[in-house]
């Protein structure tokens, strides 16, 4: 277990960046800081793999974006199953966008693999280069460029050309 | 790549934390801000952001940073009360069902298994007015300002009531709060339940009555079984156990004691 004053630490410095993260991606302020508790949660159980990342930041941006990925296609899951039911369902999180938009986003992550909706939340949402999402995911630039072209192609796949993907 | 030149949030981050002091990155990305109006005014704004969530996040804290000693490990931490006795988002999210890593720290807890065919368990933890929390027991003395959560242990996937009579004879729900029809929760092991109740000043005993049931029954048919028991038990919550369960519900209880403030 992380000593207190080390996760202290951590939260005193890297709260805000979590925080801002969980409410971009998931547009709500409850379920950010559901995120934020979450996430430190994390690091503390995981102590050993937090200790020898080199990059705190760069751990908690993937933690991040993977636990608020699970909310979004947990919820897009669920909006789905009530929709096949005509059940009309809560608004899923996530930011506010017109109803197409939403929708198309919402088909996109239930349905497109979880690696692949990674990667294109650091390129399309947090406008990060090849270079950075690289390092955060522990591949090459090359293998980054590979993801985002297949995240393309099964996008358009599933939407059909007329939607541009996270425009 | 992207088309724009201008700095990504992240690497905003990794400057503003502090881990590119001293490298050659950080005096190149210094060098860009300065020059770049976009990226000074993006700057300026997370810098806001980070004091803003420095005021917000004071009363959010985990109380593990702030507890001494081995009850600090993995603790949940609580979220501000709205008024007394009214329980804040009074629903179970997945967000919180994760947050289930709090209870994983309890001695003995065996929280990832399903308890398919087991009892209801109903756990509570205070948080007194002073910050400290610790695990609420059968009898507990609290005080009013007090606060409430509480960890559901559901043996099937059902609708959950949780549902309060105090020694002046006022009986209210706790869960779902306002709502008027119980709240789905799926089978599983202490979960925690949203947001926090506060302690009126309603002094002696308490019982909360926890209850899951088959149907998503409406709170009023829950509200009216914890009258006729509390009645049945003339008035004294701490005499009320065992409450009889409407048809297609069981039910499990907890009381305490309020006293006045020492």
């Amino acid at each position: 277990m992380l000593e207190r004053s080390r996760v202290e630490e951590l939260y005193e410095r890297y709260g805000s960046l979590v925080y801002r993260r969980a409410h971009r991606l998931l547009g709500d302020e409850q379920r950010a800081w559901d995120a934020v508790q979450e996430v430190f949660m994390r690091a503390l159980k995981h102590e050993r793999e937090f200790r020898r990342e080199a990059s705190p930041t760069t751990w908690l941006y993937r933690i991040t974006t993977n636990y608020c990925l699970n909310v979004l296609r947990d919820a897009a899951r669920h909006s789905r199953k009530l929709r096949d039911q005509n059940i009309p369902g809560p608004a899923a999180p996530g930011p506010a966008q017109d109803p197409d938009t939403r929708l198309a986003i919402t088909a996109l992550l239930a349905k497109l693999p979880k690696d692949l909706c990674e990667i294109a939340i650091y390129h399309h949402v947090d406008r990060m280069s090849h270079d950075e999402i690289a390092s955060v995911i522990g591949v090459s630039r090359r293998t980054v460029g590979n993801r985002l072209k297949d995240f393309q192609d099964q996008a358009l796949a599933l939407l059909g050309p007329a939607v541009e993907v996270f425009s | 790549m992207i088309a724009t030149n201008h700095l990504s949030d992240f690497a905003f981050d990794r400057l503003m934390t502090g881990e590119l002091d001293g490298t050659d990155q950080q005096v190149a990305l210094r060098t860009h801000i300065e020059g770049c109006p976009v990226c000074t005014q993006r700057q300026n704004d997370l810098a806001r952001g980070a004091q803003a969530f420095a005021a917000l996040s004071a009363a959010r804290r985990p109380p593990s940073l702030r507890m001494p000693g081995a009850v600090a490990a993995g603790r949940s931490w609580w979220r501000p009360p709205a008024r007394a006795r009214v329980l804040v988002g009074a629903f179970i999210t997945a967000g919180m069902a994760a947050a289930m890593v709090v209870l994983a720290a309890r001695p003995g807890g065996d929280h990832d298994r399903h308890v398919k065919g087991g009892p209801l368990k109903l756990e509570a933890f205070v948080k007194r007015t002073d910050g400290a929390i610790e695990g609420l027991l059968p009898g507990s003395r609290l005080v009013p300002g007090d606060a409430l959560r509480f960890a559901v242990s559901a043996p099937f996937d059902g609708f959950f009531g949780l549902v309060s009579a105090d020694a002046a004879g006022n009986v209210m729900s706790y869960l779902p709060g306002a709502a008027t029809t119980l709240l789905a929760v799926p089978a599983g092991d202490g979960r925690l339940v949203d947001g926090s109740i506060e302690l009126d000043r309603v002094l002696g005993n308490e019982r909360l009555v926890a209850f899951l049931c088959h149907r998503r029954l409406d709170i009023s048919q829950l509200l009216s079984t914890v009258r006729s028991a509390l009645a049945s038990a003339a008035g004294d919550p701490k005499r009320m156990d065992p409450v009889a369960s409407p048809a297609g519900c069981v039910s499990t209880t907890l009381w305490f004691e309020k006293v006045p403030h020492p």
